[in-house]
Parts: structure tokens; C-alpha cells; sequence
């Protein structure tokens, strides 16, 4: 008896460095996938490319529904924002609504200092602003839906 | 227009992969390959854009704008492999605690 309890001592201590050293990775968690931010995005991508479609009109024509549009679309930025563990798919809102990127604000910044842009420019621009579109609903799918194995989640929130 | 096309491809992935490094850390390692595959996919894109530039269908200002909504794009996609890799790695941290749970759970009873 006396010979086995150090092994046995050893093996819980051994667990228990796994485990400090499985819990002090907290930068692995990801929030799981959120029905609410899908359907905004595919909202927000439905909508952008209808409106950007028209960019070879003059601007001032579409100027509330893009002013409309971008505040909708931060709405949702700011809904990531304060998601806990969802720091990608924040970054990817800013990076897409950042005026001086070249995504949706961007494009949009350009429509209005130009007034109207060229039709295959138009066409080349809101492909690329459909890609990052997709992206952030290709990263939404990739997350974890809810976990059925309760005692998992409390551990891997601690 | 002279556009030497191969020279101004390698740039684009030279700055690009730069700023993902910049912006990704530990990251950045991690969806290498992925990121890789994607610059190749760019290529099409940019040999497409450096043509209609030269049929006049395109400006200069335009196909500066492309280049760079391109180079978004690819962050965008590096941010997308990133955190691909960490719900991998998360995948991988909630089995470790499953086995070590069953483990524990063994030793006791």
C-alpha cells in the first residue's frame, strides 16, 4: 500500500498539471456558432450587393440606403464586438467596414468621392466585396454549434 | 501598356505576407498553406485586372484600388484560416479534457 500511494500521487499530480495546463489556454476559445449573426450577415450581404450594384448610378441617389446599410452592418460590427471569445469574427467586421480598406466602407467611400464608377469596375469590386462577405459566413458555419457534453463546456470555461 | 506582371505578383505577396505577420503573430503560421493556395487563386484575379487596364476598360486608379481590396481580401482570409485553427485547436483541448475526465473518473472509482 505504502509502495503504490506515491504512484498514485504522481498520477493525480501528473493530471493535475495537464489540467492547469489546459485550462491557462484560454486564446483557444472560440464563441460557438451564433443563428443571430448568420442571418444578419446573409442579411447585410444580400442587401450590400443589391445597392452596390447600382454604383455605376450617381450616388446621391442611393445615399440613404448606403448610410443605412453601413450603420446596419455596424450594428452587427458592434454586436461581435461584445461577444465573449469572438475576437476573428470582430476583426474581420472591422477590417470589412474600415474606410480606408478596400471591402464594403471602402468601396462605398469611393462611390461617393467619384459620384458613379465604371461598370467593369463595379462589377471586379463587388466580386471582392462578396468574397469578404462569405468569409465571415464561412467562419460563422466553422464554429462549434452548442455543446451537448455539459460537464466539457464548465471545464473548458474555467 | 509594359506590365511586367510576374514582378508585380511577387510584391503583392511579399507586402502581404508582411502584414499578416504583422497583424497575426503566432497565427500566421498556422494557415501558411491555406494562405499559400489563396495567393495562387489571387493570381487569376490581378492577371485579369492588369489586361482590362491595357484594353482601357479598367484606369490605373482603378486597378490600384483592386490590387488592394485584393490585399483585404487576403487578410481577411488569414484572419479567416487563424481562427479556423483555433476552434481546431479548441476541438482538440475539449477532447484532452474528455480523456482526462474518463481518466480521473477511472482512477477514483
Amino acid at each position: 500500500m505504502l509502495r503504490i500511494l506515491p504512484h498514485k500521487v504522481a498520477r493525480v499530480l501528473g493530471i493535475l498539471l495537464i489540467f492547469s495546463f489546459i485550462f491557462s489556454c484560454s486564446s483557444l476559445r472560440t464563441a460557438i456558432f451564433d443563428q443571430y449573426s448568420y442571418q444578419r450577415t446573409v442579411d447585410i450581404r444580400v442587401e450590400t450587393e443589391a445597392l452596390l450594384n447600382n454604383a455605376v448610378e450617381p450616388y446621391t441617389t442611393y445615399q440613404d440606403q448606403a448610410e443605412a446599410l453601413l450603420l446596419d452592418a455596424r450594428k452587427v460590427m458592434e454586436y461581435e464586438k461584445h461577444k465573449p471569445d469572438n475576437e476573428t469574427t470582430y476583426r474581420m467586421w472591422k477590417l470589412v467596414l474600415d474606410p480606408d480598406s478596400n471591402l464594403l466602407a471602402g468601396l462605398i467611400k469611393r462611390w461617393e468621392a467619384q459620384t458613379t464608377l465604371s461598370p467593369t469596375f463595379t462589377n471586379e469590386a463587388v466580386s471582392q466585396v462578396n468574397k469578404a462577405m462569405d468569409l465571415i459566413l464561412k467562419f460563422e458555419m466553422k464554429k462549434d454549434r452548442q455543446t451537448k457534453d455539459s460537464i466539457v463546456q464548465l471545464l473548458s470555461r474555467s | 501598356m509594359i506590365m511586367d506582371f510576374e514582378k508585380l505578383f511577387k510584391q503583392l505577396v511579399e507586402d502581404v505576407t508582411t502584414v499578416i505577420k504583422e497583424k497575426l503573430g503566432e497565427f500566421a503560421e498556422e494557415g501558411k498553406a491555406d494562405i499559400q493556395v489563396f495567393l495562387e487563386a489571387s493570381k487569376e484575379n490581378v492577371k485579369r485586372w492588369a489586361e482590362l487596364v491595357a484594353t482601357g476598360e479598367l484606369t490605373l486608379d482603378d486597378f490600384e484600388w483592386l490590387l488592394k481590396s485584393q490585399k483585404d481580401l487576403l487578410l481577411l482570409s488569414a484572419l479567416y484560416q487563424a481562427g479556423v485553427s483555433k476552434i481546431t485547436l479548441g476541438r482538440l483541448k475539449n477532447t484532452i479534457i474528455k480523456t482526462i475526465v474518463r481518466t480521473v473518473a477511472n482512477f477514483i472509482i
